[in-house]
């Protein structure tokens, strides 16, 4: 069973919640140390792709850019882009804004990566009454090819955290 | 212009109806009344109807008489009536054809009605024509005139090709539109078979009005062909790339320098600064003592004086290589010593990458086109070296020797040229990457240990330049020395050789090669001794000339010295078996006596004594005893069977007899004793004879040298006392 490696950048404005949302599903392996000044952090994860038939079964490594979203480093995100097959678009629900931003970051994405898949996380839905996340999340849902699904999610609780990460890699193969 | 005649007779016809549905209608009008009086006594003139009682009805029940009357009267007038008002509203519905109203009009003509016969009647029917439908057959002849217009016009526009495209052309883009809207792939199809000769027409017709048409969605064709196919479109595009590229140099140079200066200028730009870098470091050392040292030492080990610095101060060593796809950061390949710690490869990988997006795209300034060539961090140091869709990056310790730089960048284009497709599809799977990458980039990281193998292999320049001296002095001195003892030794060889001849054991002969031959020297009695010793050195050294100088100096013999060489060469062949001679030696004469075994041996020893100094003539008395063979084969009483008594001693005789004298044939004589002579016996001696002849041969002799024959005699040395066996014999004697 090889191991195949897949590049895949995490999106959004600052604070949203990108960097938490990797150190959750990282888990262990993530580390500061790979922190850099250039506005990009990337850290990995092997995934294990579970199919119906379990000699079907694949390695994935993921290597996931975390993309900082602070507007110094707006210029140059759109190189780090290159290559990757998959984004994970994340939204803060608490804050307006950043939800409207969504748009703007999967056409740029898409720009680069044409063929890529995109994830949207509404993240840090643990501050948000359930009664009003699935609405919110019915509120963005794009009709792009692209956007395999919306979820809400929360760095904090962990939900959705590994269902999107899941459904993004199985994209990716 | 129809439809409004159309609405005309419409309207007539309709007040026609009124007129003979319902008349109630006007009973309100005053002149209409009077008409309509006047009509009703018409019609009671006419006897068609019976003139009503004044006052007995009302006028509704009056008008309704009237009308039932009218109805049943005039059955034959009101169908033809019916007729026309039908063919009218025909007509008004569908204006479909003239003939209609000619129909109508005859129909009117032809209303006769039967109660009428008279010309009075005539005259009345005809002001009820004209009452009736005067007015509308005036009209109804407007119209069909019209329609006749009309129709010759419609006639003339479908016959008259200018005039029918003129009437169609306004309603094709209709048709079309319309049926587009219904079936487009039946338009589709129509016009697929033609559309290419179509387009090529238009195009011969005009290139510059195609080209403009299609000039808008070329590039975008291109595109969307590129996205596609676009193996097709590098196959199509290939081969005239070359072409294009030196026709656009030829039009716009500049242009095609601006275009390619991000490759060629960065490249440029790299080797440029390394060859500066290198030059200043030369010059800055060039002058000092240490530098003069330095330079000294670098000739000596064959490198540069800055390399040299760097070797010293610090080891090279490859610690890890990874190849790494450009855009993505993906590991293509990880080549890392198994003896060093082991680097995350992706996640160094990951780093570079976006260090090098960023020091593109950030710190290097706009229009100035450089790539991130190395990462230093103390003594080591990470070398980027990109082409095509990947990029090395090789971590090392100490200065990487130029040839590295250069293997590195050889392999690299290789790499590249060799796979650069499978390079650039690269989607994170390390089993699309052929194993020929990763062994090469092995051998790039086992640079170093090759590089110390080398040194170690390789010899001092020092030792290798006292080597050299050593060599260029001794090899020459032991090459003339070799030739020195293969000279002396062919000459000492010569020297014993002569010194082993028993003639010339006494004169000294010198050897002595001389110019590439032996040459020999010295003095010898006589010619013969002379060309005697030039054969025995030509023997002794067969690969060498011989350049005889031995003079042939006649010294006048010492007759002591003769008498005594006589007397030993005398001795030297009585010593041969069979040999007995005497010699006598009178001033130079030499008498030979005695005797020897054959001729042979008389012609030696003359020979022999003819080339003592001293004897000027040798005067032979030698004689040679006939050959006798003393052996006989005996037979039985009348037998001719061979006794085998001694047989083999016999045999062995005969062929030492038959080898000592081999000119010498053998006469084999059987013998049978008769004294009368009897042929009987003669016959028996015979085959005696044959049988030892055939023995003889079987035992090896040539039957060539063998005679028999038969004999009743006594054999010779037999007389009649003797034993009577020995005259049963064959008798062997030299012929």
């Amino acid at each position: 069973m090889s191991t195949i490696s897949k590049k895949i950048c995490l999106v959004g404005d600052y604070g949203v919640g990108k960097t938490s949302l990797i150190r959750r599903f990282v888990d262990r392996q993530f580390s500061d140390k790979y922190l850099s000044t250039v506005g990009v952090k990337i850290s990995r994860k092997i995934v294990d792709l579970i199919d119906v038939n379990p000699e079907n079964k694949k390695e994935l490594q993921l290597l996931i850019w975390d993309i900082e979203g602070s507007n110094k480093f707006k210029a140059i995100a759109s190189t780090y882009f290159q290559g990757a097959k998959g984004a994970i678009i994340v939204a803060d629900v608490t804050q307006q804004d950043t939800l409207t931003s969504i748009s703007n970051h999967i056409q740029n994405f898409l720009a680069v990566n044409a063929q890529a898949s995109i994830v949207i996380a509404l993240n840090k839905s643990d501050l948000i009454e359930t009664e009003y996340l699935e609405k919110i999340r019915q509120m963005y849902q794009f009709d792009n090819n692209n956007v395999l699904s919306t979820y809400v999610t929360s760095a904090k609780t962990g939900k959705n955290v590994d269902e999107m990460f899941q459904l993004l890699s199985h994209s990716l193969l | 212009m129809v439809s409004s005649v159309m609405t005309q007779v419409g309207n007539s016809n309709s007040k026609s109806k009124r007129k003979s549905t319902n008349y109630s209608t006007l009973s309100n009008d005053s002149n209409e009344e009077a008409v309509l009086e006047g009509f009703i006594n018409l019609l009671a003139d006419l006897n068609i109807i019976t003139s009503p009682e004044t006052g007995t009805l009302n006028h509704e029940e009056i008008t309704t008489i009237e009308y039932e009357e009218i109805s049943h009267q005039t059955i034959k007038a009101d169908s033809k009536q019916s007729n026309f008002i039908e063919l009218t509203e025909s007509l008004t519905e569908s204006s479909s054809d003239a003939k209609i109203f000619t129909d109508v009009e005859y129909a009117v003509i032809d209303f006769q009605p039967e109660t009428v016969g008279s010309s009075s009647n005539f005259a009345a029917f005809e002001q009820l024509q004209s009452i009736l439908v005067g007015p509308e057959l005036t009209d109804l002849q407007l119209i069909t005139d019209k329609i006749n217009d009309s129709l010759s016009k419609l006639e003339h526009q479908i016959y008259d090709s200018n005039a029918l495209v003129e009437l169609l052309v306004p309603c094709i883009h209709e048709i079309l539109r319309v049926k587009i809207g219904e079936s487009k792939e039946d338009i589709v199809k129509v016009i697929t078979p033609i559309i290419d000769e179509v387009i090529q027409n238009r195009t011969q017709q005009s290139k510059i009005s195609m080209g403009v048409a299609f000039a808008p969605i070329i590039p975008e064709a291109i595109s969307q062909q590129i996205n596609n196919a676009p193996d097709e479109m590098t196959e199509a595009l290939a081969p005239t790339m070359g072409r294009a590229i030196k026709k656009q140099i030829e039009i716009e140079q500049d242009s095609v320098v601006d275009a390619l200066y991000p490759i060629i200028g960065s490249t440029i730009s790299k080797y440029m600064a390394e060859t500066i870098r290198a030059i200043n470091q030369q010059i800055e050392d060039s002058l000092s003592v240490k530098g003069i040292e330095r330079k000294i030492r670098a000739k000596l080990q064959g490198i540069s004086e800055a390399e040299l610095i760097f070797r010293e101060a610090i080891h090279f060593t490859v610690q890890a290589i990874f190849l790494i796809h450009k855009t993505s950061g993906l590991v293509i390949s990880d080549i890392q010593r198994l003896d060093a710690q082991q680097l995350e490869s992706e996640m160094v990988a990951g780093m570079l990458t976006a260090i090098r997006s960023f020091a593109n795209d950030c710190i290097i300034q706009s229009g100035a086109y450089n790539e991130l060539d190395a990462i230093e961090y103390g003594t080591s140091k990470i070398i980027l070296e990109v082409a095509g869709y990947c990029y090395l990056a090789i971590v090392v310790k100490g200065e990487p020797p130029k040839q590295f730089i250069s293997k590195m960048r050889q392999m690299l284009i290789n790499i590249v040229r060799e796979h650069g497709t499978i390079i650039e599809n690269f989607d994170g799977d390390p089993g699309t990457i052929p194993n020929e990458i990763n062994v090469n980039l092995e051998n790039l990281r086992d640079y170093d240990l090759e590089l110390d193998v080398n040194h170690k292999n390789k010899p001092s320049p020092l030792i290798l330049l006292i080597l050299g001296i050593l060599g260029a002095i001794f090899i020459p001195l032991g090459i003339w020395k070799y030739h020195i003892g293969v000279i002396d030794a062919v000459e000492e060889k010569t020297a014993l050789s002569l010194a082993s001849a028993p003639e010339l054991a006494v004169y000294r002969l010198n050897v002595e090669e001389h110019h590439g031959k032996l040459k020999l020297t010295g003095r010898v009695p006589n010619q013969f001794l002379s060309e005697k010793a030039a054969k025995i050195a030509s023997d002794a050294a067969p690969k060498w000339s011989i350049d005889n100088h031995i003079l042939a100096v006649e010294v006048p013999a010492d007759p002591v010295t003769a008498a005594a060489e006589v007397k030993r060469v005398t001795e030297v062949f009585n010593q041969i078996k069979g040999t007995a001679i005497s010699t006598q030696y009178t001033d130079g004469r030499v008498l030979i006596q005695g005797s020897v075994r054959n001729s042979l041996d008389v012609t030696m020893i003359t020979n022999a004594f003819e080339k003592i100094p001293g004897v000027k003539l040798v005067s032979s008395a030698i004689e040679v005893p006939p050959a006798k063979i003393g052996i006989r084969f005996y037979f039985n009483i009348n037998s001719e069977a061979l006794m085998t008594a001694d047989f083999n001693s016999k045999i062995e005789q005969v062929k030492s007899f038959l080898n000592q004298y081999p000119i010498k044939r053998l006469k084999i004589t059987g013998y049978s004793y008769s004294h009368k002579g009897n042929s009987e016996y003669q016959k028996l001696g015979l085959k005696r004879a044959q049988t030892v002849k055939k023995v003889l041969i079987n035992q090896g002799i040539d039957g060539a040298r063998l005679e028999i024959a038969g004999k009743t005699s006594l054999p010779p040395g037999v007389n009649i006392n003797q034993p009577e066996w020995q005259r049963r014999s064959v008798v062997l004697e030299p012929d």
